[in-house]
């Protein structure tokens, strides 16, 4: 009786209602699917008028059936993927542009210039356009033709977004664009959209030229700034950022970028409270190759202050890359240092990173290049002014020859006098290497945690052979990076000597954990307590813990 | 009535106590306080097409999501994704079938975007990929097409198939 009601209750929602259910949905499942289930949805699918067509997912048949079952009318969605020629050829000449009447979005990829004015033309006369974006041309200059058509339907004023990955050089003016994506404009063209663009929103902008400083900018109404790889100065920027009082969000990233303007940045903080009171979400990436080593440490403190922490919620990740005779420096805003830890995604020689919300730093040693053999003094002097913030230390080791290079480097740079967490990462380790990985925990005098990662079908041996034999008598957290429930089961009963054990996840959703928990509250008879973040769960074993937190 | 709460009535009578930003996640609610010039001291608000459970749960809804930020202003641009929905609003939503329905009514009369958004995308996952007889027994709905429509149906995927 329940279900006849539902049954009565779905099929008598308003049709608006599944408008939106099919907003959901892709073309197939509407057309092949959903609109055969019955009379009353065969009628909804035909005057449906949200349809979104992406055209490179569809075949010549495709095609032919969406025309026999949609009227170009009811497409308000349209993306054009320049691939197929034939495909291109036939969905124009069934769906002429100019009989897309409600046309909202039209997307078009890798077009070429014959095509986009064609389009264009045709543009001219659907006054449903909002948003319109071209993501790239095959033609890497446009025509003047094409530059004019462009222009004139930047006046349209149903349009609402545009993004033009192409070279236009056209000024700006519309009152009714909010948003604008584009690539390499001209600083005539930025002074454009901020002057004469009074709707102007969100704003995002790709190689970002050069400012003149005499150039006349009026104050602008931005909510969102964007810059990629931006050309602009600190100075420039600051002069751009000063007219944009209503800021909420700022975004910047530049892979070139200098050491001084990081600096500067990490002063902003007056900048901030004066000119963008609104900001709130400022994310950014900056790399550097021009840094001082020794400056980094009083560049992180200017962005460790409560205005940056507490006030700004705004923590900061620092990276250091190196691969002798090259360096770089990167600062971004997030403090997810520990997501890939202790793997990196860049096997430099070394990798450090840290943030803001912890002053300590994690470094990575790749020794699969035998650099440290050769180099010492130049990697040494990287690491110093880190020793004494060392965290977590992770070894990646290929084979026993890149052990010797780096137990010698570690000799000669004094990091295992201030680490106390290491990280063994081998991935095919080989029988001589057991023995090498167990003399250079063993000279690790003040290590009382190790951790291993390996390809799946080693870790066993691995535990074996390195706990068997390796004096680990102030050895107490071993970790393991792994997603296998019934391999942290058999770590946890085969080293009955470590007191507390770090399970970190690769991919899996931490419900493993739920269930190992569970195993060792029925199973074990063993007293423990644990914490967990998102990142990983530790297991303490204590003989005298009443009883077991719960997740 | 406290200060910064008002009281949602609900078909069958009862009453409910409500935070008014709460409450005005609800365009429907706050238009009544802000356009119309009803005041929080006002008597309740009577929410005729909502019965008592299905209110309880908007209410319980909207306290859960009382401070996510609102809805962008070019909604209508973006890509609407089937996969992002919270494990709590799926926890919130394993209800059924009818209850779910009474809820997409609730928050389309009630105007909260949010909650009608999380709705429908449930049951569009509950047709997504499905064939028409999976779906018709999903719903249980019946196959109304007469013969002759059945023929045509045919024939449209018939003439798919020969291309």
């Amino acid at each position: 009786m329940a279900q006849v009601q539902s049954t009565t209750l779905f099929l008598r929602l308003p049709v608006e209602i599944f408008y939106e259910i099919c907003d959901y949905l892709d073309l197939k499942t509407i057309l092949l699917s959903f609109r055969y289930v019955c009379r009353d949805f065969h009628r909804i699918t035909n005057d449906y008028n949200r349809y979104k067509i992406y055209l490179n997912t569809l075949s010549k048949h495709d095609i032919q059936r969406i025309y026999r079952m949609i009227q170009p009318k009811n497409i308000n969605c349209l993306h054009i993927w320049f691939i197929n020629k034939e495909i291109i050829q036939l969905f124009l000449s069934l769906f002429p542009i100019n009989q897309f009447i409600r046309l909202k979005m039209l997307t078009l990829w890798n077009i070429e210039e014959f095509y986009l004015r064609e389009i264009l033309l045709h543009l001219a006369t659907i006054s449903s356009l909002r948003s319109f974006s071209i993501y790239s041309v095959k033609q890497s200059n446009i025509s003047d033709e094409v530059s004019i058509h462009l222009s004139k339907l930047l006046l349209q004023s149903s349009l609402r977004s545009i993004r033009l990955m192409l070279n236009f050089k056209e000024d700006f003016s519309s009152f009714s664009l909010q948003r604008i994506h584009m690539n390499s404009c001209t600083d005539d063209q930025l002074i454009s959209m901020i002057n004469n663009c009074p709707s102007l929103r969100r704003l995002s902008l790709y190689s970002c030229p050069m400012i003149s400083m005499d150039k006349n900018f009026n104050k602008s109404s931005l909510t969102h700034l964007e810059f990629y790889e931006t050309k602009l100065s600190i100075d420039e920027l600051e002069s751009i950022l000063r007219l944009t009082p209503l800021l909420t969000h700022l975004y910047m990233n530049n892979s070139k970028s200098r050491f001084n303007c990081f600096q500067r940045l990490s002063q902003w903080e007056d900048f901030i409270q004066i000119n963008l009171i609104h900001l709130h979400t400022f994310q950014f990436s900056l790399t550097c190759e021009d840094y001082r080593i020794n400056h980094i440490g009083l560049l992180l403190d200017a962005f460790r202050t409560s205005f940056w922490l507490k006030d700004k919620s705004w923590p900061i990740t620092c990276e250091l890359q190196c691969w002798f005779p090259w360096s770089q420096l990167t600062i971004y805003s997030s403090s997810n240092i520990q997501t890939f830890f202790p793997h990196c995604f860049d096997y430099k020689t070394i990798f450090c990173s840290t943030s803001t919300i912890n002053n300590s730093w994690n470094v990575f040693l790749a020794a699969n290049h035998n650099a440290f053999a050769y180099h010492t003094e130049w990697y040494r002097s990287i690491l110093s002014p880190f020793l004494n913030k060392l965290s977590e230390l992770a070894l990646q080791i290929d084979d026993i020859l890149s052990i010797q290079s780096l137990k010698y480097f570690l000799s000669r740079s004094n990091i295992l006098n201030f680490v106390t967490s290491i990280w063994i990462i081998i991935d095919h380790p080989k029988f001589n290497d057991f023995k090498a990985i167990q003399d250079l925990l063993n000279i690790s005098m003040y290590v009382n945690s190790v951790g291993i990662c390996s390809k799946y079908g080693y870790m066993k041996d691995l535990i074996d052979k390195i706990f068997d034999r390796c004096d680990c008598h102030i050895l107490n957290q071993l970790k393991i990076k792994t997603d296998d429930l019934s391999f942290m089961k058999w770590t946890i009963e085969r080293v009955k000597d470590v007191e507390s054990f770090k399970f970190l996840h690769y991919y899996s959703l931490p419900t493993i954990w739920t269930e190992l928990i569970e195993w060792l509250t029925l199973k074990h008879d063993r007293k423990f307590s644990f914490e967990h973040d998102q990142y990983s769960l530790t297991i303490t074993f204590h003989s005298h813990i009443e009883v077991a937190n719960q997740l | 009535m406290a200060g910064n709460k008002i009281k949602l009535q609900s078909n069958d009578g009862d009453t409910f106590d409500v935070d008014v930003e709460i409450a005005k996640q609800s365009a429907t609610i706050k238009t009544m306080l802000e356009d119309l010039g009803m005041s929080e001291e006002d008597d309740v608000i009577p929410l005729p097409n909502v019965n008592s459970a299905i209110l309880k749960k908007v209410i319980q809804w909207a306290t859960h999501h009382k401070d996510d930020p609102p809805p962008p202003e070019d909604d209508e641009n973006r890509e609407k994704n089937l996969s992002d929905i919270s494990s709590w609003d799926q926890d919130f939503l394993k209800v059924d079938q009818g209850t779910l329905f009474e809820l997409i009514l609730a928050a389309n009369y009630l105007d909260i975007k949010g909650l009608l958004d999380v709705t429908c995308k449930t049951v569009a996952n509950m047709i997504k990929g499905r064939t028409p007889e999976e779906i018709r027994r999903q719903f249980n709905i019946k196959n109304d097409f007469t013969p002759q429509e059945e023929e045509q149906i045919k024939k449209e995927n018939e003439w798919c198939e020969e291309k």
